[in-house]
């Protein structure tokens, strides 16, 4: 991406400076030598060492974070300086910088006379936020909140590792960029491109759970991972350090989940977990990679969001139950009148369920608060009248997203279309389409994301099919308190005929389709969407056509093949002026995680000509 | 065609990402400074939380100014439960009225209620719903102050008052 190539340039410029310009330190000593090869050391400075040339660039972007004036490229001369300014400044520097005095204290033997109990500011902080273990956190994907897709992790540090009640104020740290509420372009641009300053930021769990837990209804998986208390202190007194640090944050590479690599990388250098990425961090990638170094995750907890509970509590309710509670707080007075009615087992089921339907509305801005605040206090008074406590609710529990497949695909096989062959070649560089293996993924959702096809036919002949942007699908089937929303949205490339010239072209495709989806049965589900659509090419009249169209299909999920039917109709009246109209199944075999194989086949109308495709291929997910 | 632009908006919006600022706190703390406004109400505030986009409370964000409250991010420990009453009321009301759930379960641990406790301390709370959450806009002050008298009214709960 472009963000590393901006870094990668600044640190072939500096590397000149650096060569002819640094002056080596006289306090160069052998064993601050040795250390500043340490990679506890580099680690501590968030170096990365250079691609095309020798040396060091750390990722930390601000000036004063360093102590010597190439700190930032140098590791040598950062450590030498730290050793002479610890000495000059006496302890209230080293205060500053808590980790690095550790590291100095342990290999240099130096300072050995420095106490925590000397920094009182460091030592309460410390104190309060009482790490004694560490949790790896991972909120998944919800698609209809397409700035989640990828996932994304940040870190709990537990108070009471062994007791999970502990778990909900404990701290957490999570990097993040600041934004300042820029509307969604503008982020997508600066966020691409590295105009934001990110940060780590230390906030109770509770917190960030109502965040992406209740608001943004995403599943979160735990994974308590094993570290020693020595190298938990050491994280956070580099915490300390890390204060108003700033980090430029860039959404591919340099992200939420590629810096706290670099914070796992300080718990234990050894696993030198973040330069096994590069140019493309998607964050359950990250998470593989942790949880690939054996015994370092002890435990995995699923932390179903307010939205998946409410869906299990409204499955697990009788239909008539279900009629009551949503009356309760759409017409409160023939609500309230007719669980007067109930058995009081069914009561505290109306009413738990009433009320977490009323949860749902004002997290969804649904309901006015003059509306909510008195609906709650009457319902929850009348909930605590009732003796019982609430039988336990009972959560599917979704599959672990370290088992899933991996984000990037390629595709090899054979196509017969229009009577002809062709060998067909994939490249998916992300994540996720509807037909893929389900495990580790929410069922009905697809981002597919730079997705290439090309063809070579029998007279060998190479030619690029189609080239996807992006191609989002969510397909959410709703229940009977929701109905969300179901959408497909479509950017790229896609060879087809133009303008009767019997002809096929490169032509530029948008699409956007809404919604609704309807489940069948457990595994099954139905949609129909209508949309807009429009394509691009100078062989069409007026170089363009739109219009409109709809698309309905059936999706199912069996246990050992996936399966998708779908039509797709589409009026073009603006510019060039045609229907295209294409119906078609496919059939997906997971044949392990690694490998799928799918047969397609489809026929397909434009302008006047109908023709059949068959295809065959085999995917490999790397 | 409105109806869909409508639509292509609501889409645009949820595609635009939910970040914001809210300013540092400033001053000491306690009930009334900018940290403890008081939290008002019954029911869920999430969206109090987030409709300024802010992702949870910044105040409390590793970048923001010491404040009496809390030092970088962490909340001072004389007002550690008060905090977390004071942002979690309204889950805290819903497993109160229940008797059981994970709000519940974390205060519990937070005040070092012991096992054999545990169902006495959460049937006491939950029988004296109306006591705690007194109003439809009660705020967490009251909530804080009317939960000790609640526990303190039991003898066999009394020290777990203190510890609220």
């Amino acid at each position: 991406m472009s963000c590393s190539l901006s870094r990668l340039t600044a640190g072939f410029f500096l590397h000149f400076v650096l060569v002819f310009g640094a002056v080596a330190e006289s306090s160069l000593t052998p064993e601050i030598k040795e250390l500043a090869k340490d990679p506890q050391w580099l680690a501590l400075l968030h170096y990365k060492s250079n691609t095309l040339t020798p040396g060091y660039q750390s990722f930390i972007d601000t000036p004063e974070f360093f102590l010597a004036e190439d700190g930032a490229r140098n590791p040598e001369n950062e450590l030498a300086a730290t050793v002479k300014k610890f000495e000059s400044e006496g302890i209230k520097l080293s205060c500053r910088y808590p980790a690095r005095l550790n590291l100095i204290q342990a290999k240099l033997k130096l300072f050995l006379d420095r106490k925590v109990a000397d920094c009182p500011e460091f030592d309460e902080w410390q104190g309060l936020i009482a790490a004694k273990g560490v949790t790896l956190i991972f909120p998944a994907s919800f698609l209809n909140n397409p700035a989640s897709a990828f996932g994304h992790t940040f870190l709990r540090l537990d108070q009471d590792p062994k007791n999970s009640k502990a778990d909900y104020y404990s701290y957490s740290i999570n990097f993040s960029a600041h934004t300042f509420g820029e509307p969604g372009l503008i982020y997508a641009f600066k966020g691409i491109f590295g105009f934001y300053n990110g940060y780590f930021k230390v906030a109770p769990y509770f917190e960030l759970v109502k965040r992406y837990s209740d608001l943004e209804k995403r599943d979160i998986w735990e994974y308590r991972l094993d570290f020693k208390q020595k190298e938990i202190d050491l994280l956070v007194q580099h915490l300390w350090e890390l204060r108003n640090i700033n980090f430029n944050y860039y959404y591919f590479d340099e992200n939420c989940s590629y810096h706290l690599l670099g914070l796992i990388d300080v718990l234990r250098p050894s696993l030198k977990l973040r330069e096994k990425f590069n140019n493309w961090v998607i964050p359950s990638d990250t998470l593989k990679a942790i949880a690939k170094n054996k015994d370092l995750v002890l435990a995995k907890i699923f932390r179903p969001s307010l939205s998946s509970k409410f869906n299990a509590r409204e499955a697990s309710t009788p239909p008539k139950l279900k009629v009551i509670a949503k009356e309760r707080i759409l017409k409160p007075e023939a609500g309230e009148k007719e669980i007067a009615t109930l058995s009081l087992e069914d009561k505290i089921t109306t009413l738990d369920l009433a009320y977490d339907y009323l949860d749902y509305l004002v997290v969804g801005d649904k309901i006015p608060a003059d509306k909510s605040d008195p609906l709650a206090f009457k319902l929850l008074n009348e909930r605590s009248s009732l003796g019982q406590s609430s039988p336990e609710l009972l959560v599917p529990k979704q599959t672990d997203p370290l088992d899933s497949h991996a984000s990037q695909r390629v595709a090899y096989g054979g196509l017969y279309q229009d009577k002809k062959y062709y060998q067909s070649f994939d490249l998916r560089l992300a994540y996720h389409d509807l037909l893929d293996s389900q495990v580790g993924f929410i069922p009905g959702s697809q981002i597919n994301f730079m997705d290439f096809n090309f063809l070579l036919d029998s007279q060998q002949d190479f030619s690029l099919n189609r080239a996807t942007i992006v191609d989002l699908v969510s397909l959410s089937p709703g229940n009977y308190f929701l109905k969300p929303l179901s959408w497909a949205l479509h950017t790229g490339f896609q060879r087809e005929e133009v303008n009767f010239s019997d002809q096929t072209k490169l032509v530029y495709k948008n699409e956007l389709y809404l919604g609704r989806s309807t489940k069948l049965n457990e595994g099954n589900q139905v949609y129909l969407l209508g949309g807009v659509a429009n394509k691009i090419n100078t062989y069409f009249e007026n170089n363009q056509a739109t219009g409109g169209g709809v698309k309905f299909g059936w999706l199912g999920y069996a246990k050992s093949f996936n399966y998708l039917t779908e039509i797709n109709y589409n009026r073009y009246f603006f510019g060039d002026n045609h229907t295209g109209l294409k119906y078609g199944s496919k059939l997906n075999f997971p044949l392990n995680k690694d490998w799928n194989f799918r047969l397609e086949i489809a026929r397909e109308k434009d302008y006047q000509e109908t023709f059949n495709s068959y295809l065959m291929n085999l995917y490999y997910y790397f | 065609m409105e109806k869909f632009m409508k639509k292509l908006l609501i889409l645009l919006a949820l595609i635009a990402p939910l970040t914001a600022f809210a300013q540092d706190d400033v001053g000491t703390c306690g009930w009334g400074s900018k940290l403890f406004e008081g939290n008002r109400g019954l029911a869920p505030k999430v969206l109090a939380v987030t409709t300024n986009g802010s992702s949870g409370n910044q105040t409390f964000a590793m970048t923001s100014a010491t404040s009496g409250c809390s030092r970088d991010g962490v909340v001072r420990s004389n007002w550690k439960t008060v905090y977390f009453i004071d942002q979690n009321m309204n889950r805290l009301a819903r497993d109160i009225s229940r008797g059981e759930g994970e709000t519940l379960a974390s205060l519990s641990q937070l005040v070092g209620v012991e096992k054999a406790d545990q169902v006495a301390f959460n049937a006491e709370l939950k029988n004296n719903f109306s006591t705690i959450f007194a109003s439809e806009n009660v705020d967490s002050k009251s909530v804080h102050a009317a939960m000790k008298t609640v526990l303190a009214s039991n003898q066999s709960l009394a020290n777990y008052s203190n510890n609220l």
